[in-house]
């Protein structure tokens, strides 16, 4: 397979977009409402822990991919066995931007369009763009996230004359457990989806670079998550607990002298632009990771196939809404932990126990 | 429905198929078939509407059945 | 291939995938909808049936043709206002909006909503059920504006509309501006939403009805209706509805009357800002309020002849006006009180600032509003006398 380069810059704003991709309009954590923004940003810090000792296992092995590493550590059959479930977390990974995506857009904007005629243009652009590569991919992102950037910051003024900053108040009125368990669960959905990344790091131009790049985009994503909520909680106060959108429906608020109203498109924009990278990314680390685990050369021919593997789970991944809110409760932070911490932590426990292993033997 | 599914998966099959002969993948057109069969079974499976699991209703199901398991009655 | 050669190709690649994502926002072609196909809603009244089940939903609906074309209402023996009235009935308000399609040859559209004006004996049972529609449905705005009407509601939104050609834009105009009286509160959707979310305060809708003007029925905002939970419990007239915006922080403008200590007349201050600052404390079970509110106003007119521009008159009307500004709000507390109804949104300072008070006393917050002691200060300040000094005749 031919190496494609992408810049340590380049990388911090692919880690952005992964991460405000889908949280930007339904964010989950809801049971804190009037504390998310403080608990986005307890979250951020512990999603650097979790980066950071993710990031061990890529300085143990430099320039290998996690299903590389997999296999190194593992040998070839359990290493592809711990691939393919890596494999099906990502699928479901992209398929959950996919299926929110077309959730709002059917909920609030296509109401009478079906479902297919919403997912299939969007599932052949995605696939046009992993055949393309990670550099476009990454180049396609730059403008993007910087627009997102720019939109959210813009928004702060937007919303100026209808905030009520005593909506914020008081902070931290939870009891602890709650703020925990919230903190836990948003440092691993969207923050711990971040492990995709590990994929990703070998194309990295300059290694050395790698971590700073991932704190970087890790920070600004956090930062601008946390922003987005303030401003949600600080115009609508408790009435956000309600929507199932709230950081899409509190632009619905602004009016700036009769003549800025209603500015949802703002939020479809930034959602339809961050969802757009999340899911091309993850099928670009999809083909890419079969790729990898069946020794193969090339990985364009599979995006097509596996894109339709994600435009079927992400059909086939709730019934309604309600049952996905349920998900994200309770059922989401397990399923993320496995994933984002124990699994990583694992190989590089197992790898430790082995490379000692490994010394003696050369020795 | 069924069979414009398959042909558009033949189509594009055939597409890809030409490159990869000329080159000799052989490896990477076992893997492709064998994707593109199963995204095309699926597919059918969404145009014929059969009644299909939610995968997060598996999930959530499993989630409630294990902690029904280990901490019975909460 | 050279630098210039390679950077052409990328560009050309990322200009496709623009193009790609281009076909993503056309896929929508399935909600197409014309203006002409679509009945424009701009305001809603909901009333309740002579039978006394379910709702009656009435709208005022733009005739986009008739809006611009001058002299409507011509005699012509035709109906050419520029809005059709029209009205529906179903067992909860989504389904008498969809009955409204018997009537109408066009889908009713209610992005454009205005106002909703709720009839009083649909409000004393109860907002929620109705206004659960406007908050979950994706069309109206959240902006909207409620009234409450103790006449039909048909009535208001028929009502000619003065200076505008449809009524419901001019309430809702009438509303931003309420700033120039101060004696009305207008209440958002949004807001009403909210305030039942936290149950931390209660609410006041304006009240609005129809008077007699040269023969023609036209309408006039009269004070508000206090909304308990999301029940209709008593009323404010325009001053106690003062009192009220005057803790809220909320008086920008408006007028104070008072009469000249020592003179036989009266003098007019025009406020030019207020601003309030709430202090709620709990000790054990005892709720203390402490308000303060801060005016700044000039004098407007007085219908005396005294020169009132001394210093020391001016210190004698800054403590007249004190005290006018505190029976307003005394009244608002009392009444209040009386509906044991936490307008002032005492409860939200508390939850805001002590939540653990607030969690201990929420259960029984409304003995406690009723008892609480609560000490008004009010800081008027007069520094502008208008164009002239004193009166021309002296």
């Amino acid at each position: 397979m031919t190496k494609e380069q992408i810049s340590p810059r380049q990388l911090t704003f692919l880690v952005m977009s992964f991460t405000i991709g889908s949280w930007i309009v339904l964010p989950s954590g809801l049971e804190a409402w009037q504390n998310l923004w403080l608990i986005i940003l307890l979250a951020m810090g512990m999603s650097l822990v979790f980066a950071y000792l993710c990031l061990f296992l890529f300085r143990r092995y430099p320039g290998k991919t996690l299903f590389e590493i997999h296999e190194i550590v593992y040998g070839p059959v359990i290493g592809r066995l711990f691939s393919l479930l890596f494999m099906w977390f990502f699928l479901q990974i992209g398929a959950n931007a996919l299926a929110v995506f077309v959730t709002l857009l059917k909920t609030r904007v296509f109401t009478a369009t079906p479902d297919l005629a919403l997912v299939i243009p969007w599932v052949i652009t995605v696939v046009y763009g992993c055949r393309r590569g990670l550099e476009v991919i990454a180049r396609c992102n730059e403008p993007l996230i910087l627009a997102t950037a720019g939109l959210i910051l813009l928004s702060v003024f937007l919303v100026l004359n209808i905030m009520e900053l005593e909506n914020l108040y008081p902070f931290f009125n939870l009891p602890l457990p709650t703020v925990l368990w919230n903190t836990l669960g948003i440092s691993l959905f969207p923050f711990g989806q971040n492990v995709a990344i590990l994929m990703l790091l070998p194309q990295v131009n300059r290694p050395q670079k790698v971590r700073t790049a991932i704190f970087w985009g890790i920070l600004a994503a956090g930062g601008l998550l946390s922003l987005l909520q303030f401003l949600a909680v600080s115009v609508f106060g408790k009435t956000g607990e309600l929507f199932v959108f709230p950081t899409y429906e509190f632009y619905r608020m602004i009016n700036i002298g009769q003549v800025f109203t209603r500015l949802e498109l703002i939020p479809l924009l930034n959602f339809l632009t961050m969802g757009f990278i999340k899911i091309m990314l993850c099928l670009y680390i999809l083909a890419v990771g079969t790729a990898q685990i069946f020794n193969l050369r090339v990985y364009q021919p599979l995006a097509f196939p596996l894109g339709v593997m994600i435009l079927f789970v992400a059909q086939q991944l709730y019934p309604s809404i309600s049952l996905h809110l349920e998900y994200i409760k309770l059922a989401q932070p397990f399923f993320g932990l496995f994933f984002s911490l124990f699994l990583p932590l694992l190989t590089l426990g197992v790898s430790f126990l082995r490379g000692s292993a490994q010394r003696e033997m050369k020795s | 429905m069924i069979i414009l599914l398959v042909l558009i998966f033949l189509g594009l099959f055939l597409y890809e198929a030409r490159g990869l002969v000329a080159g000799e993948y052989w490896r990477e057109l076992a893997v492709f078939t064998l994707l593109m069969l199963l995204g095309l079974f699926l597919s059918i499976l969404l145009a014929s509407e059969v009644d299909l699991p939610y995968v997060e209703s598996i999930w959530l199901d499993l989630y409630t059945g294990l902690r029904e398991g280990l901490v019975p009655g909460a | 291939m050279t630098g210039e050669g390679c950077r052409k190709r990328r560009l050309t690649k990322s200009l496709w995938l623009l193009l790609l994502l281009i076909v993503v926002f056309i896929s929508g072609c399935w909600d197409r909808r014309e203006l002409e196909n679509l009945a424009v809603v701009m305001g809603i009244g909901i009333n309740r049936p002579p039978e006394g089940e379910g709702y009656e939903v009435s709208y005022q609906i733009v005739r986009a043709a008739q809006l611009h074309s001058p002299g409507g209402g011509g005699g012509s023996g035709q109906d050419l206002r520029p809005f059709w009235i029209l009205r529906s009935r179903g067992p909860t308000v989504f389904e008498a909006i969809r009955n409204a399609t018997f009537q109408s040859s066009r889908k009713l559209f209610l992005s454009h909503c205005q106002v909703i004006v709720v009839n009083e004996a649909v409000a004393r049972e109860g907002l929620t059920s109705i206004l659960d529609f406007f908050t979950r449905d994706h069309e109206p705005r959240l902006t909207l504006w409620l009234l409450l009407t103790p006449e039909d509601p048909v009535q208001i939104l028929d009502a000619a509309a003065g200076l505008e050609r449809v009524s419901s834009q001019a309430i809702s105009d009438l509303l931003q501006f309420y700033q120039s009286t101060s004696k009305i509160r207008p209440v958002q959707l949004a807001e009403f939403v909210r305030l039942s979310m936290a149950r931390t305060a209660d609410n006041t809708f304006p009240i609005i009805k129809t008077t007699e003007n040269a023969g023609k029925k036209e309408f006039i905002l009269d004070g508000s209706g206090v909304i308990k939970g999301d029940k209709l419990v008593g009323y404010l007239d325009p001053r106690e509805t003062r009192g009220l915006l005057w803790v809220l922080g909320k008086v920008k403008s408006g007028l104070v009357t008072v009469e000249v200590p020592g003179e036989k007349g009266k003098a007019t201050f025009e406020i030019f800002n207020s601003s309030a600052a709430v202090k709620v404390q709990a000790n054990a079970d005892q709720v203390h309020v402490k308000i303060e509110v801060r005016v700044r106003s000039g004098l407007g007119t007085q219908t005396t002849t005294a020169d009132l521009s001394t210093p020391d008159q001016f210190k004698k009307l800054e403590k007249k006006q004190e005290e006018t500004i505190k029976g307003e709000i005394e009244a608002a507390l009392a009444k209040a009180r009386e509906y044991k109804a936490d307008i002032f949104g005492f409860g939200r300072h508390l939850y805001s600032y002590d939540h653990r008070a607030w969690r201990r006393l929420v259960a029984d917050w409304e003995r406690h509003f009723v008892v609480a002691t609560v000490e008004i200060k009010v800081k008027a300040v007069l520094d502008k006398l208008g164009l002239i000094t004193r009166p021309a005749l002296k």
